[in-house]
């Protein structure tokens, strides 16, 4: 994405770190779309989100908005209904148009999740 | 079951990192009949409650599964060994392949009486299931793997994860 805002959010949830912003964003925008920020290949519902093999994924609001985007490129009255999410191994990036107050309370909800000590603790398993 | 795809099935579970699956089982031969045996209920359970919507449980759709979500069927895989009961076990996938959401969860319990877990769960469309009922305390279990979140301030147990094993 060029321009826009870009947060970084510490995260030790590895693999999980994308479905976890993936799954915080969709509270929001129940009728979400994604698409391959790489190859640009589009998916209309979550199980067909390659979750293990992405560099880059955009969450757009709805199937208008990604339509909007693809044809308008990032333009003011449609800020903020797409999110660029960028995993890496210590980091997600969630790259936004403009903060406001529901944005930030997402990126919050994004933040707190990823803090969940299911994603921090090691747990040990002994042969019953 | 055939023995290409019990290698198949161990295969998964090898490269997944959950060998402890197979290898803290008493014997270790054992483990991957006693795991195929479990997928068998779970696909019985599965096309009971859901007919034709059923997931697949074959340890082909495993593996396609485990390359597009592998976080997701590392989470699946370390409660597939338990005492589980096969519907809960059916909930977790709905929530990990589906992309289900969890509507509500009630729980109950008392010490040495009872455990009961219902668990209703719904799709982004606003679908729900059936409910998912289990008195197994060992589905207590599969609650360790929930995520949570918070969205504006409202209470929200969402994905269905791995623990760092």
């Amino acid at each position: 994405m060029i321009g826009g805002i870009d947060i970084q959010v510490p995260t030790r949830a590895g693999e999980s770190s994308l479905e976890v912003a993936v799954r915080a964003i969709r509270q929001r925008w129940p009728l979400a779309v994604f698409e391959n920020g790489i190859t640009g290949e589009r998916y209309d519902e979550f199980r067909q989100i390659p979750l293990g093999n992405l560099e880059e994924l955009f969450v757009y609001r709805d199937g208008a908005c990604a339509n909007l985007w693809d044809e308008e490129g990032a333009i003011p009255s449609i800020y903020n209904t797409m999110i660029h999410i960028i995993p890496n191994d210590e980091t997600l990036s969630l790259v936004i148009d403009e903060k406001d107050a529901a944005m930030e309370a997402l990126i919050q909800a994004v933040e707190w999740g990823l803090r969940e000590e299911i994603f921090c603790v090691r747990a040990e398993k002994r042969a019953a | 079951m055939s023995r290409s795809s019990a290698t198949m099935l161990e295969e998964i579970i090898r490269q997944a990192g959950e060998d402890w699956l197979i290898d803290t089982c008493v014997p270790p031969d054992a483990a991957i009949p006693r795991l195929q045996q479990t997928l068998e209920q779970l696909q019985a359970t599965a096309g009971a409650r859901l007919g034709n919507l059923a997931p697949e449980f074959s340890e082909q759709a495993l593996l396609q599964e485990y390359r597009r979500n592998p976080a997701g069927v590392r989470a699946f895989l370390q409660v597939l060994g338990g005492r589980r009961s096969p519907e809960m076990l059916l909930m977790a996938w709905r929530i990990i392949h589906q992309g289900m959401e969890l509507k509500s969860i009630e729980l109950t319990y008392r010490r040495q009486a009872t455990f009961n877990a219902t668990v209703v769960l719904e799709s982004p469309d606003g679908t729900e299931d059936a409910p998912y009922r289990s008195n197994n305390i060992h589905d207590f279990a599969l609650f360790r793997h929930i995520g949570i979140l918070e969205i504006d301030t409202n209470p929200v147990f969402e994905g269905f994860y791995p623990l760092h094993i």
